[in-house]
């Protein structure tokens, strides 16, 4: 037995997986064929490639020839189809929205376009005596006239595919980044937030996230110092929470600002203070609050521990400058 | 011609995996009751794809649990002497208890959070999933979609941005160009989620067949003993009046399935929904060429075993709701319905 060159076995393996391959068995390759061609125009019509309407007209006229004579066996069953064919291919010209061949296979029907005006398939034991389709059943020699016909919308479908897919993807991130990168909400605070963008909602397009995010009863723990306190008392955890407020999370530079009560367990001030709240960059936020007569200053965590880490690293050179400087 | 299947999950804990081997292992079950079917594997014979949008939810429900409990431990430990205000710790409780397994905060949050501003990112990635999954294949493949529970309100929302038969737009397809072949609406909510959301409802939105709509084949199936999908909950059920659709429309390009069998307690359950005989030969008939002769047919369907005294305990369950409405009365009648099964 002749050995099969191994470089042919993956050809065919490789072929065999492409989707073109149902076209190696298409019943109407001619047709198939001339769409293919008729396909490639279509794509650089739509992208103002080439505007040589003639060359389309001139596929179009050809792939109608090839359908019609192809189908000629199955014109005695389905009267209507020579007439289907020929108004498929005259709107080809006309363009988008296409008027693509339809068969919904479960119901038995085919359509041109979207109107209402189904051919019902003949019965499948008249479309079995057909040699001319493999003796196959009326469902199956319709897909393969369906997917023949419509390939000639293929570039150009694609097309609108992959673009709608890249700017929904923009929208996406966009979405993602509202959630993880602006300032998280509470359960009220997506209500509320839901609320005033309903009217972005409710419209039947996709939406980016708003520009803004309204703060409403946030709670957080700060960092605040009130001088006039007693020692010992002056730095101390707090809890905040911000009544109201409103923070641009996407802006070139983040920033919000709300009206803040914080709520500490000091002896020598009273415990609530009130005052604003500054956010930067979603992450930062810094303030002012009145604890009576008592003034104080605030951070968040997220501040502080940057101004840490900056003075450790301050204080670690410092350290190193000395170091040098002795040796 | 390449088949597609696309699915989408409902409420609860679900991986995209997880949903594909659920409808995969119903639909096997199926045809394995058909002696001429049984080694047939569904997944064999329809490119089968998952979108789960699941992670989402939980991403928020884990953010809210995390900052809760620590707001939580720095209240009862840092603030003991304080005079907090009572309603803020309140909220931060519910914050807090969002960490917790229970059906409110496993299944129920999933549509309240969904019924937020989070359903428009959730509806912007099945869009971008579904149209990568459309990338794959060629423009003259089949793609059908099958959707389950909160699943179908999603799907209902995501196809009714995405499609339109105006002028699109740039996130946008044409229902002529780009059409599906056939929709499975399994225990669909759309109705009763977009009467809170005041989105486009289902009688009014593109997401039909018909001329005007987006859909080649649409496939609505409820059971009547779901809980979920009775008539007081606003059960999409449209009528054959030229109200949604035409008459023609209808009689061909729609199909509603109210199943009666009830194989288990759970008649939610999507397996269940899928295995039942007046649904899944339909279902693979879409797909293939199902069909079995009278007496093969006869012995598969009947193998699939209508329980009466679980028909009767539901239909008692049925009877004691008392619905006035309102979106928190149907959430705990959710609920009720959770703790009568277990």
């Amino acid at each position: 037995m002749k050995k099969i060159p191994f470089c042919l076995i993956i050809i065919v393996l490789y072929f065999s997986n492409l989707s073109f391959a149902d076209d190696i068995n298409n019943l109407f390759p001619k047709t198939l064929n001339s769409a293919k061609e008729l396909s490639a125009q279509l794509s650089y019509i739509s992208k103002n490639e080439n505007t040589n309407y003639n060359d389309v007209a001139l596929f179009a006229q050809r792939l109608k020839q090839n359908a019609i004579d192809e189908t000629k066996g199955l014109q005695k069953e389905c009267p209507y189809l020579k007439e289907d064919i020929e108004k498929f291919c005259d709107s080809i010209l006309v363009g988008s929205p296409f008027q693509r061949f339809i068969l919904i296979s479960s119901s038995r029907v085919y359509s041109i376009g979207r109107i209402s005006n189904y051919r019902v398939l003949p019965v499948d034991a008249e479309c079995q005596k057909l040699s001319a389709y493999n003796n196959k059943d009326c469902v199956e020699i319709f897909r393969d006239l369906s997917v023949a016909l419509n390939t000639s919308f293929e570039k150009v479908l694609s097309d609108d595919i992959d673009a709608v897919y890249q700017k929904l993807g923009l929208y996406s991130q966009q979405w993602e980044r509202y959630f993880d990168k602006a300032r998280s909400q509470t359960s009220v605070e997506l209500i509320v937030n839901t609320f005033f963008y309903r009217h972005e909602l409710r419209k039947n397009e996709f939406v980016p996230p708003p520009i803004c995010q309204g703060i409403i009863l946030h709670p957080s723990v700060i960092i605040e110092y009130i001088p006039d306190a007693d020692d010992g008392d002056k730095q101390k955890e707090a809890l905040s929470i911000e009544i109201v407020g409103v923070n641009w999370w996407d802006s070139k530079i983040p920033f919000g600002f709300s009206t803040v009560i914080t709520c500490s367990d000091r002896s020598s001030v009273a415990d609530m203070g009130y005052g604003l709240m500054f956010h930067f960059f979603n992450n930062y936020s810094l303030g002012a609050t009145l604890h009576k007569r008592d003034p104080g200053i605030f951070l968040n965590v997220d501040l502080l521990k940057m101004f840490e880490n900056k003075k450790d690293n301050l204080q670690k050179y410092i350290d190193k400058v000395k170091k040098i400087r002795t040796n | 011609m390449e088949k597609v299947l696309i699915l989408i999950h409902g409420m609860g804990k679900h991986t995209a995996e997880s949903f594909k081997k659920e409808i995969i292992t119903a639909l096997n079950n199926a045809l394995s009751r058909y002696h001429s079917y049984s080694s047939i594997k569904f997944e064999e014979k329809v490119h089968v794809y998952s979108v789960s949008y699941d992670h989402i939810f939980e991403e928020q429900r884990k953010k809210m649990a995390s900052s809760g409990n620590s707001l939580k431990e720095f209240i009862n430990n840092g603030l003991n002497n304080a005079n907090i205000l009572n309603y803020i710790e309140d909220l931060n409780d519910i914050e807090a208890d969002m960490g917790n397994n229970d059906f409110i905060h496993t299944h129920a949050l999933d549509v309240i959070f969904y019924l937020t501003i989070i359903g428009e990112r959730v509806r912007s990635y099945v869009a971008q999933e579904f149209l990568g999954i459309k990338k794959k294949y060629s423009t003259t493949s089949e793609f059908h979609i099958l959707a389950h529970s909160l699943g179908t309100a999603v799907i209902h929302d995501t196809l009714n941005k995405l499609y339109t038969k105006e002028e699109t737009t740039d996130t946008q397809l044409n229902i002529s160009d780009h059409s599906i072949d056939s929709l499975w609406m399994i225990a669909n909510v759309s109705d009763m989620i977009t009467s809170i959301s005041k989105l486009t409802n289902p009688y009014d939105s593109i997401v039909k067949p018909g001329g005007d709509g987006c859909v080649n084949k649409f496939n609505n199936v409820f059971h009547e003993l779901d809980p979920i999908t009775l008539k007081i909950f606003r059960r999409f059920d449209p009528p054959d009046n030229n109200s949604w659709i035409t008459k023609d429309d209808y009689k061909l390009l729609y199909k509603k399935y109210k199943t009666t069998k009830v194989n288990k307690l759970n008649t939610h359950d999507v397996m269940g929904y899928l295995e039942d005989p007046d649904v899944c030969f339909d279902f693979f008939n879409h797909f293939f060429k199902f069909c079995p002769d009278q007496n093969e047919k006869s012995i598969g369907d009947s193998a699939f075993k209508d329980l009466f005294d679980e028909a009767n305990r539901l239909k008692e369950f049925i009877n004691s709701i008392n619905f006035m409405g309102g979106f928190k009365e149907y959430i705990q009648t959710i609920n009720k319905f959770i703790d009568f099964l277990r």
